[in-house]
């Protein structure tokens, strides 16, 4: 194996030519000497990759039909209730209406003084009739 | 253009010998660092296979201007992690064991001689490592990588990288010092400090 250790990195922390370093990189590729991956590994890959690439395939060309559907529903539901003249949802112009506050009368205002009116004076009379009562006893 | 850039150019075009071709400059590689790491042909030859099929998905997004060594070391890195997430241990081939196994625990010269068990010690010293020192040993020993291209490829500080191999490197050599198969290593003249 050919070591391309970077300038940069001169501080290794175990030097190059150490005892120990030699002995380790010795020893791994001694025991992987030989040591290939079996003939047949290429041809898993290229399996799994044409396998990947034909499932991603449909994908890229498949038309997005759904999309498609929503899109016309939408502006059907807009054409229908956002632009016609006669929909419940939004009237023409000649149809809508302006609201302006009034000022409403209500009927009690007309009855109630009259009613009251009434009272007071029947009030009185009652009062009247009892102080005559009561005001140095009955006087045949 | 750099011969990776014109390859991930063609790539990108839908050339599959392009892809070939970057299958056979890289996958040798590739297979040592995890056959390095996972300790397992299976396992590594699983994870060369995933890298490439990886890599050919997000060849899109890849930066074609530099190497793609690092890139693809990256993903074969963590793949091997996850494989070792998966196993949580680290052992040798099984006809491996059963040799050792069958050869007790005596050790002719001649095969101190050849070197093998020296060879084995130090092997099973690096497979006691944790994942994320024995990664960075493989790759700094036997892939070649700088720190910053480690610090990369692992996704974390050139400075971590640095005390990752340190303490690694104590760890083995306390192991390697301690093992007392180790008796014939003096011939090698190797001294382990």
């Amino acid at each position: 194996m050919v070591r391309h250790c970077a300038e940069a990195d001169n501080a290794c922390p175990v030097r190059e030519e150490d005892d120990l370093g030699q002995l380790i990189r010795w020893s791994l590729e001694d025991s992987l000497d030989g040591a290939e991956p079996s003939a047949d590994a290429w041809p898993k890959i290229l399996e799994r990759v044409n396998r990947v690439t034909a499932r991603a395939a449909p994908r890229r060309v498949a038309f997005p039909l759904a999309s498609l559907v929503q899109a016309v529903v939408i502006s059907v539901l807009l054409l229908a209730f956002g632009l016609g003249d006669h929909n419940v949802v939004m009237p023409g112009r000649q149809y809508r209406t302006t609201s302006t506050p009034t000022v409403r009368r209500a009927r009690v205002s007309e009855e109630f003084p009259e009613d009251l009116l009434r009272g007071y004076v029947l009030r009185q009379m009652e009062k009247a009739s009892l102080s005559r009562n009561h005001r140095g006893g009955h006087i045949p | 253009m750099s011969d990776d850039a014109e390859l991930v150019s063609r790539i990108l075009d839908g050339d599959i010998k392009a892809f070939e071709a970057l299958y056979h400059k890289y996958k040798r590689q590739l297979y040592y660092t995890a056959l390095g790491i996972t300790g397992d042909s299976g396992a590594a030859e699983e994870i060369l296979q995933d890298s490439f099929v990886r890599a050919y998905a997000a060849m899109g997004r890849v930066d074609a201007s530099v190497s793609l060594a690092p890139w693809l070391y990256r993903i074969a890195v963590n793949l091997s992690y996850n494989w070792t997430n998966r196993h949580r241990h680290w052992s040798l081939d099984i006809d491996k064991w059963v040799e050792r196994l069958l050869a007790g625990p005596a050790v002719s010269p001649e095969h101190a001689a050849e070197g093998s068990e020296l060879r084995d010690v130090v092997q099973e010293a690096v497979a006691s490592l944790g994942f994320k020192q024995r990664a960075v040993v493989i790759l700094f020993y036997l892939q070649g990588f700088s720190l910053s291209e480690i610090a990369y490829i692992l996704d974390c500080p050139v400075g971590t990288v640095k005390s990752r191999l340190h303490y690694a490197c104590k760890a083995l050599r306390q192991k390697l010092s301690g093992d007392t198969r180790l008796a014939g290593e003096v011939a090698y003249g190797t001294s382990l400090r």
